[in-house]
């Protein structure tokens, strides 16, 4: 049986951030969880998930702040690590910063079921 | 006539001035032919005060200036583009005797008076006539005002009778008094100017209201979304059994309150879409994508509660294969709103078909997708007002009275975006056929 892959989880509401585990979980995923950006950069530093999956409105460093310091890390294998934005945010302006930075996909945060939006992610994790 | 066509305003405002200063000596005509150059090339309020101001300055002779125009809140006057202005404030109320002097008219007199203020000649008017200052309206508070802002001149612009703002302008650099030619000038410039200032003062004020809108969208957009996601995804698991088998009745009423939940979602969120289109926030991002039958199919499964709940039969006639450039989740929320109309309005047992072909419009290759119900149909009037904004049909109502008529006009709009085309179509039976193009290739939109 293959390695399952890893999913970390950067999202401030505690509560989505367990409801978004779990529904991980039953993917098969395994999930690390961060309740903040610097936090999720922590991490980094032990470990190299699959995928992240990025909240934009963080405490302190925001989302998009995380994305510009992992597109710029020293290290390849973090540079390199797939990032979906999943955020309440629609903002144009957010929406380009991150293309710009580089991700896999920008989810609205509540805008389809927990099955949809994790199935969406799930099929970046399987085309890679 | 000299004409400036295409010029850089600064160097425009420098060889306009130059001519100018270098003849000591200003033509009256020439200055307000100038002047006119600078006040139709800025239509943004800190260039056109910037310029307006530094032209003054240049050909009267004076360093200090400075404006101080209606602001936001009704009775205040802020200062811009001061310019060596010795003076502290940077708005002047209506308890400023200055700003008194030209919206209240004095005890005496009807209306209230729009002469430019000389605090030379106001001296010399308080040293000959020696009369006991008057409690609203005196000239020696006037003196004293003009002093403490260390300005001689208070030019006041007028639109109508409502007072815009004032120009202050310091003493000359030659120290010489303003000459009643240079007050004849200024009385004619701030005539001029006073539609331009009241534009850009427009302007400004709609910008800012452009500013408050997207702020709204922003907070209402994340003040909302959060709750509601958190809401939508934990019901989700709780009615999956994630956290353990629930009683019926609980699940019965967990049920409830998730489909009006999720009504609460679809509402705003389609809410907040048509507020982004209608101010130009959102647009297409289209992808070459492979449009398999699955793109439909997983539209489908969101609704697959509902359709048991009905039993109604979906009918599925994929014609289409190939490639398509779209913005792949516009297009599957356009089929979202077409499937959830046609369930939404069609009767148990009924029958919806889903279709997708190619379909050549000219020398355009596109791809059609058509939804077909056997529900309450729309009837020919409102054929071409079902896309409209807010637009609910009587027969849509008597069926669903929530709804907030938004999803077709959001529906049409991704389409537009795509260069396609949405309608809805007569059919010989009861019910109704919408329908979407979309070009295969990219045009541009």
């Amino acid at each position: 049986m293959s390695k399952p892959k890893t999913i970390l989880i950067v999202e401030d509401e505690a509560l989505l951030l367990e409801s978004i585990a779990i529904k991980s979980r039953q993917y098969g995923f395994r999930t690390l969880c961060a309740k903040d950006a610097e936090q999720g950069m922590e991490m980094l530093k032990k470990e190299t998930p699959d995928l992240i999956w990025l909240d934009v409105l963080l405490p302190g460093m925001n989302g998009i702040e995380m994305l510009e310091k992992i597109r710029n890390s020293t290290s390849p294998a973090i540079r390199d690590i797939p990032v979906v934005i999943v955020s309440v945010s629609t903002s144009a302006r957010t929406r380009l910063k991150a293309v710009e930075l580089g991700i896999s996909g920008y989810i609205v945060k509540g805008e389809k079921g927990i099955d949809a939006t994790i199935s969406e992610v799930s099929k970046i994790l399987v085309h890679r | 006539m000299t004409l400036y066509p295409f010029m850089p305003f600064k160097i425009f405002l420098k060889k306009a001035t130059g001519k100018i200063s270098s003849q000591k000596k200003y033509r009256f005509e020439d200055a307000i032919r100038d002047l006119s150059h600078i006040l139709v090339r800025n239509p943004r309020l800190d260039t056109l005060i910037e310029g307006l101001l530094g032209y003054l300055g240049e050909i009267l002779g004076t360093e200090q200036k400075a404006a101080f125009l209606q602001g936001e809140i009704p009775g205040k006057f802020v200062m811009h583009d001061a310019s060596r202005f010795d003076g502290r404030d940077s708005i002047l109320t209506d308890f400023s005797p200055l700003i008194r002097y030209f919206i209240l008219p004095p005890p005496s007199e009807m209306t209230h008076s729009k002469e430019i203020l000389d605090r030379d000649e106001l001296a010399r008017e308080c040293a000959r006539l020696r009369m006991p200052p008057e409690p609203l309206y005196h000239k020696e508070a006037l003196v004293r005002e003009l002093n403490r802002l260390g300005v001689v001149l208070a030019v006041p612009i007028f639109s109508k009778e409502k007072l815009l703002g004032l120009l202050l302008l310091g003493e000359k650099r030659s120290r010489k008094p303003f000459s009643r030619g240079d007050l004849r000038f200024l009385d004619v410039v701030s005539h001029e100017a006073a539609s331009f200032i009241e534009n850009a003062l427009n302007f400004e004020r709609i910008l800012r209201l452009d500013e408050i809108q997207s702020e709204f969208i922003t907070v209402v957009s994340h003040q909302l979304r959060t709750p509601l996601s958190i809401s939508r995804w934990n019901f989700e698991l709780l009615l999956g059994g994630t956290f353990g088998k629930l009683e019926p009745k609980v699940q019965e009423v967990i049920r409830y309150i998730y489909h009006a939940l999720l009504t609460l979602t679809q509402g705003l969120n389609n809410f907040m879409t048509a507020i982004e289109i209608e101010t130009n926030q959102i647009f297409a991002r289209l992808q070459e994508v492979e449009f398999s039958p699955d793109i439909i199919e997983e539209v489908v499964a969101q609704f697959q509660e509902i359709i048991k709940q009905k039993n109604i039969r979906i009918e599925k006639e994929f014609l289409f294969s190939g490639r398509a450039s779209i913005d792949l989740s516009k297009i599957q929320k356009v089929i979202e709103v077409f499937l959830d109309n046609a369930i939404r309005y069609s009767p148990d047992s009924s029958t919806i078909c889903i279709k997708t072909e190619r379909r050549e419009e000219g020398e355009i290759a596109e791809l059609m997708v058509s939804c077909e119900d056997q529900g309450v149909g729309v009837s020919p009037k409102n054929r071409a007002l079902v896309f409209n904004r807010f637009f609910r049909g009587e027969e849509a109502k008597k069926i669903s009275p929530s709804g907030y008529g938004l999803g077709l006009y959001v529906a049409k709009a991704y389409v537009e975006m795509h260069g396609g085309k949405a309608w809805v179509e007569e059919k010989d039976s009861k019910g109704s056929i919408f329908r979407f193009t979309v070009p295969l290739k990219t045009q541009s939109v």
